[in-house]
């Protein structure tokens, strides 16, 4: 039986944006696959076409049918995780094998505060500022 | 040490479902087969005729035989006698398929070619000597074996699909695998491109040609012409019947006789039915009229050499055209976009998605545009109205014409209701619009285009125009979601205000004109997000009521940017 494993270090979920990525994938398959590699990537999630934002891809040289090894990755400033009425943006690390476009995610959280920004209850409203006419 | 995860993911197989999806794909395959068969077959049949022998063969008979109860009425009725194999033979066909036509000069064209007592060549099958023709049909029509391919492949390809045993319980589509926008602009592309290629030709056989063919008639010569018969012909289609001006005259040129039957230089036949009565109550059988004659062709004539009403619909194609061209240049744009800023990559320490702050907000006060001015706000409904509002003219035409001779038809009146109100909000919409043009206009200069949460932007206002009308100025700061997706075969986007900061709101009119103030953006603001489906928006609205003037709400994009990464520690 096929299998796809993926992990972080310390099985952290949550960081900060310009952090380091790291951890271990791992795969158990039938056959030796032709290629697989790891992937760190956002995705819209919501009532929008999913939207998709490849960050940063590291191949793995001569995979074998049972293998694991380690991936790291630097994070971007933005865009942060965050949820809204209409759309949600997920940050995730795939690891993907060929043939056959196996695939396992693992989802992640990247903000400032290293908690998904739920909108409408973090944007505040404010009193009026001051104006001159 | 590294703990990892195992997961093990099931794929949904039902059968009914495979059913129900093969049903679907075994249509299309089943569709495509049939069409495939009989153009085959029809390929086949012409191709054989290349190898049927050569024969010398002499016209007995040749003329056109009219038939008013077709709609091709015209016949090239032909006989003629070939020798074959010792024995003589005798046939009436001129090629495979009967040779008709609603124009009389096609076929006159034949007589002229094959004149009685003349010697000609003629094919013979060898296999039935008694089945013999004058001419091989054309070839061309072996293109249309393309058309049944896209079905085959899409039916055939869906249905293996459909039975296809899951190779692995972990096999689903990689979230990370993305299309990027050049292969959706080159998609888009093609799909206004036969908007672009229909306009265009339905607009040069309507406008263009019928226009040059005035221009070459201006020297041909002008005939009296007797009328032999004159009516309004019906073509019955799946859409309902139209008409077509069928006047049938004889003049002489060259001291021989000639017949036509071209009343104006627009062929083809349309709904209306009153106009085409009018033309035909003019030139009554057995009239004199007047004709004009190609002196090079005296086959070639027509009644009417002007420009006639209906050439002026041959400009409604030209909607089709301007959407296809409009469409194309939005293509090109996202290509351009996608070549410098895919959302696949996004550099790291970068805003997601493909806008990014205006560069001319390094120095200083800068004046922000409107994201719709007025006038794209006018000129976008006009198009849209324009565009509905002519196709769905066509359908209300004919059925205004129907309901006028007493053909009305409930059903379809019904049905059109809903789509004429739509026609008639858009015309509102135009109107609005245009009345819009005349309201005041806003002139927001700021200090800074985009900022960091908690930091602050300085703007001042100005309103041009008719100031005086307006009651009630309101600034405010708004940030929102947009997510764009298809119902159907329609694109909708959703939007869904997360926050609204109010500025200013200034109710006494003297005020109104010009002022400033100041935004302080939220310090937990997320940062504008703009990918191509999804999008986080902030942005400075200003709402002015107008009174007996449509109301100003103009809105201007701010660029909320994420936190700068710390700078790495020295060591």
């Amino acid at each position: 039986m096929s299998s796809l494993r993926i992990a972080t270090q310390l099985q952290r979920k949550s960081f900060r944006p310009g952090e380091e990525v790291s951890g271990a994938i791992g795969w158990t398959l039938d056959k030796q696959p032709k290629s697989a590699e790891v992937r760190l990537f956002w995705y819209t999630a919501g009532k929008g076409t999913r939207d998709v934002g490849v960050v940063a891809t590291q191949k793995f040289e001569a995979p074998q049918a049972n293998d694991e090894r380690s991936f790291s990755f630097r994070l971007p400033e933005s865009p942060y995780s965050f949820s809204g009425t209409l759309i949600s943006l997920i940050w995730a690390i795939e690891l993907v094998v060929e043939p056959g476009g196996l695939s396992e995610r693992l989802e992640i959280t990247v903000s400032p505060t290293g908690e998904e920004i739920v909108l409408g209850k973090d944007a505040l409203h404010r009193p009026a500022n001051n104006a001159a006419a | 040490m590294l703990n990892l995860r195992f997961v093990t993911m099931s794929r949904p197989s039902g059968i009914p479902g495979r059913l129900f999806g093969s049903l679907f794909f075994v249509f299309f395959l089943g569709m495509g087969v049939l069409f495939l068969v009989l153009t085959t077959k029809e390929v086949v049949k012409r191709g054989e005729t290349l190898r049927w022998p050569i024969v010398p063969c002499t016209i007995v008979s040749s003329s056109v035989a009219a038939e008013k109860s077709s709609e091709n009425p015209f016949r090239f009725a032909v006989n003629y006698q070939y020798q074959f194999r010792g024995r003589s033979y005798h046939s009436q066909r001129a090629e495979l398929s009967e040779t008709r036509s609603g124009n009389y000069r096609d076929v006159l064209r034949m007589v002229e070619r094959y004149p009685e007592k003349a010697q000609a060549i003629c094919y013979v099958n060898p296999a039935h000597p008694e089945e013999a023709i004058l001419q091989r049909s054309s070839f061309w029509f072996a293109l249309l074996l393309v058309v049944p391919i896209p079905f085959i492949v899409i039916g055939g390809l869906g249905i293996w699909a459909m039975w296809q045993p899951p190779t692995s319980s972990l096999t689903q589509p990689a979230f990370s695998r993305t299309v990027s926008p050049r292969t959706r602009s080159f998609s888009l592309a093609l799909f206004f491109s036969i908007f672009l290629v229909a306009g265009l030709a339905a607009f040069a056989f309507l406008v263009i040609r019928p226009m040059m063919k005035i221009q070459q008639s201006r020297h041909w010569l002008q005939l009296p012409c007797t009328i032999l018969s004159s009516e309004v012909r019906p073509h019955h289609g799946d859409n309902g019947t139209t008409y077509s001006v069928d006047i049938f005259y004889q003049y002489f040129a060259n001291g021989k006789e000639y017949k036509a039957n071209r009343y104006s230089f627009l062929t083809g036949s349309s709904s209306g039915y009153d106009g085409k009565a009018a033309v035909v109550a003019r030139y009554r059988p057995g009239t004199k009229a007047l004709c004009f004659v190609n002196p090079a062709d005296p086959t070639e004539a027509v009644l009417v050499r002007r420009v006639t009403p209906e050439m002026w619909f041959g400009l409604l194609p030209t909607i089709f055209a301007v959407v296809g061209v409009c469409g194309l240049v939005y293509c090109v744009r996202q290509s351009r976009l996608g070549k410098n800023s895919s959302i696949t990559a996004i550099p790291a320490g970068f805003m997601a998605g493909a806008q990014s702050p205006p560069t001319s907000d390094l120095g200083g006060p800068i004046e922000l545009k409107a994201r719709i001015s007025p006038r794209m706000k006018l000129v976008g409904g006009l198009i849209v109205a324009l565009f509905w509002n002519g196709i769905v003219s066509v359908f209300v035409v004919h059925l205004i014409n129907g309901w006028k001779h007493g053909r009305g038809e409930w059903f379809s009146t019904i049905f059109m209701i809903p789509f004429v109100l739509i026609g008639l909000g858009l015309v509102g919409f135009v109107v609005y619009s245009l009345v819009g043009l005349f309201s005041p206009r806003v002139k927001l200069t700021v200090s800074s285009a985009s900022a960091l949460p908690g930091a602050r932007i300085q703007f001042n206002w100005t309103l041009e125009g008719k100031v005086q009308r307006v009651s009630r100025l309101q600034i405010y700061f708004e940030g929102r979601e947009e997510a764009t997706y298809k119902r159907g075969t329609d694109t909708s986007t959703d939007k869904a205000v997360f926050a609204t900061i109010p500025i200013v709101d200034i109710q006494e009119n003297f005020r109104v004109g010009s002022g400033n103030a100041e935004l302080q953006v939220p310090a937990c603001a997320i940062h504008s997000f703009s990918s191509e489906h999804n999008k986080i928006i902030w942005s400075l609205f200003v709402k002015a009521d107008v009174t007996h003037m449509p109301d100003v709400k103009d809105e201007f994009e701010l660029f909320v940017l994420p936190q700068p990464l710390a700078p790495p520690m020295k060591v």
